[in-house]
């Protein structure tokens, strides 16, 4: 594992948050990992357990209170500054006043890149999730997956080193999930960029990552660490893979009592 | 079902130009058509009025007819007294407004995106707002005189209360995901403030300009009546203190005028600035 680039390190991260009275809340507890670079690192548990919080202590809008973030050169292993990062959000977060181009644009102008040539990669990066043609459109003429995929454009446009994935497709609905997970899939396999994605479907965590935190309930710690080595491209057709059985039934079994909590729930519910 | 085609012709078909036939020569006609009622309807009152006045014999001193109120209001235009007077209340309300705007978001938002300062400004604006701002009028003149830089002032600080207040609910109420994704994309505080904070509170903005304009007149008007030799406040002061009560008729239809002119381009910009709104 030669790749140029710089790896992020977790090196025993914690994150406590003081409450009024009694102990400290203890959200995320000695967090040991490495997100290599041109890897796609799914990050995947129930919900509260401090995904995204991990998302965002690794871009540095949260400082942990324990344990250290390491950057480190791949080639030498000096350590290296944070390389540029991007975020694609669950609710979107598109500037509604904004029209389509402009929110891609929005990073390059506080970069203080000339009109003409952001105006060139913000087309580019529509085109990338085939979105030309909707440039001038604001986002409440979008649907659910259109936004998304600007949201994607609004990240790549920055050519970032490292993308981060915050339950992108949290928010849509299951046919436009499949599709955007493919597309996301064959976008990042062709660009090789870096990737941390959050999730809760144990399906996109197989389609997109290379190596898969599953992460317990809240403390979040890190339950276990799984490589996938299913072959890529891959597509809903993977999902036929034995292999792709076999790596699914232990990341439902390492999840299976949050998982079977979360159905109750829903039964009671219904 | 074979009836059904039977039941519809039953409904009374009416076509536009039907009921225009129809309806032609009789009094229905005109009582269906809200502008022609309300204009109507001021027309007749105006009318009533003025045989009313004539009937009773009315002093003037008391209740001049329409006919001499729209003379006066004719007869003070054209000598030049009510133009002058029109544009001096005028540079006066929308003078002290831009001002209290332009420093009303900038407080606003400062106010909004700190939390001390937030802490500082709650207890000013908690003991400020509320005190109705006639009150100080008496401080005002002693500390600048009545002329322009005391007009400025009371039409500032009427209008500045509200706009303070919107702008900081506006931002408070800025969706934080959208802070976040300006600072993933590298946006500096300043940047979120400007980029994203303002623009999202532009709605709520307006609304807080809106009522602060109302408050403007009101108090411009007040400071004119209390100290000015020109503009509205003081003709219609005057014109009370000489008996022309025709003249006082006639600045309170330019008054209300005002504020209706006023009231629509309003209601113009509150539609554009509601397309600025989520869906």
């Amino acid at each position: 594992m030669d790749a140029p680039g710089v790896a992020i390190e977790f090196d025993g991260v914690g994150l406590a948050y003081a409450v009024q009275s009694g102990a400290p809340t203890i959200a995320l507890d000695d967090l040991r990992c490495r997100f290599a670079p041109g890897k796609v690192t799914a990050i995947i548990g129930p919900s509260g357990c401090g995904k995204s919080t991990m998302l965002q202590i690794a871009r540095g809008f949260l400082e942990p209170t324990h344990g250290h973030l390491r950057f480190v050169e791949m080639s030498g292993g000096k350590s290296a500054d944070r390389p540029a990062m991007s975020t694609v959000w669950q609710a979107f977060n598109l500037f509604p006043w904004l029209t389509v181009i402009e929110n891609v644009e929005f990073g390059l102008r506080l970069a203080g890149l000339p009109a003409a040539e952001r105006a060139a990669r913000a087309r580019r990066a529509l085109a990338a999730v085939d979105l030309l043609g909707f440039e001038d459109k604001v986002p409440r003429q979008l649907s659910g997956g259109m936004r998304q995929r600007v949201g994607l454009a609004r990240a790549l446009v920055m050519e970032p080193e490292v993308l981060l994935l915050d339950e992108p497709f949290g928010s849509l609905d299951a046919q436009t999930r499949l599709i955007l997970q493919e597309q996301l899939a064959a976008l990042v396999e062709k660009s090789g960029t870096t990737a941390i994605l959050v999730t809760h479907s144990i399906d996109e965590a197989l389609l997109l990552a290379d190596t898969i935190l599953v992460m317990t309930a809240r403390p979040g710690r890190i339950a276990a660490e799984l490589a996938v080595d299913l072959p890529r491209p891959r597509s809903m057709a993977t999902t036929h893979n034995p292999a792709y059985g076999v790596l699914f039934d232990r990341i439902y079994g390492l999840l299976r009592d949050e998982v079977m909590r979360a159905m109750v729930g829903e039964r009671a519910g219904a | 079902m074979s009836d059904q085609p039977i039941a519809k012709p039953l409904a009374p078909v009416t076509t536009p130009r039907d009921r225009i036939v129809k309806a032609r020569g009789t009094r229905r006609s005109m009582l269906d058509d809200p502008r022609m009622l309300g204009w109507g309807s001021v027309a007749l009152v105006l009318i009533a009025w003025e045989l009313i006045a004539i009937l009773t014999g009315v002093n003037e001193l008391y209740l001049p007819r329409p006919t001499q109120i729209g003379i006066a209001l004719f007869d003070m235009f054209v000598n030049g007294r009510l133009v002058v007077d029109l544009a001096a209340t005028l540079a006066r309300v929308f003078g002290g407004f831009f001002i209290a705007l332009a420093v009303g978001v900038a407080l606003g938002i400062w106010i909004a995106a700190f939390a001390r300062v937030r802490a500082v400004a709650d207890m000013f604006i908690a003991a400020l707002y509320p005190l109705p701002k006639v009150t100080l009028i008496p401080l005002l003149i002693i500390w600048l005189g009545t002329g322009g830089p005391f007009m400025l002032t009371i039409s500032a600080l009427g209008a500045i209360f509200p706009i303070v207040i919107n702008t900081v609910l506006g931002v408070r109420q800025c969706d934080p995901g959208l802070v976040l994704a300006a600072r993933d994309l590298g946006a500096t505080q300043r940047q979120v403030m400007r980029l994203v904070l303002l623009p999202s509170a532009i709605p709520s903005i307006f609304a807080g300009a809106r009522l602060g304009l109302g408050v403007s007149i009101i108090l411009v008007v007040a400071a004119e009546m209390v100290v000015g030799k020109v503009g509205l406040g003081s003709r219609l002061y005057l014109a009370g203190q000489v008996l022309e009560t025709g003249q006082v008729f006639a600045v309170l239809i330019v008054l209300a005028t005002l504020g209706i002119i006023v009231t629509k381009i309003q209601d113009h910009i509150d539609n554009r600035v509601s397309r600025w709104r989520l869906a």
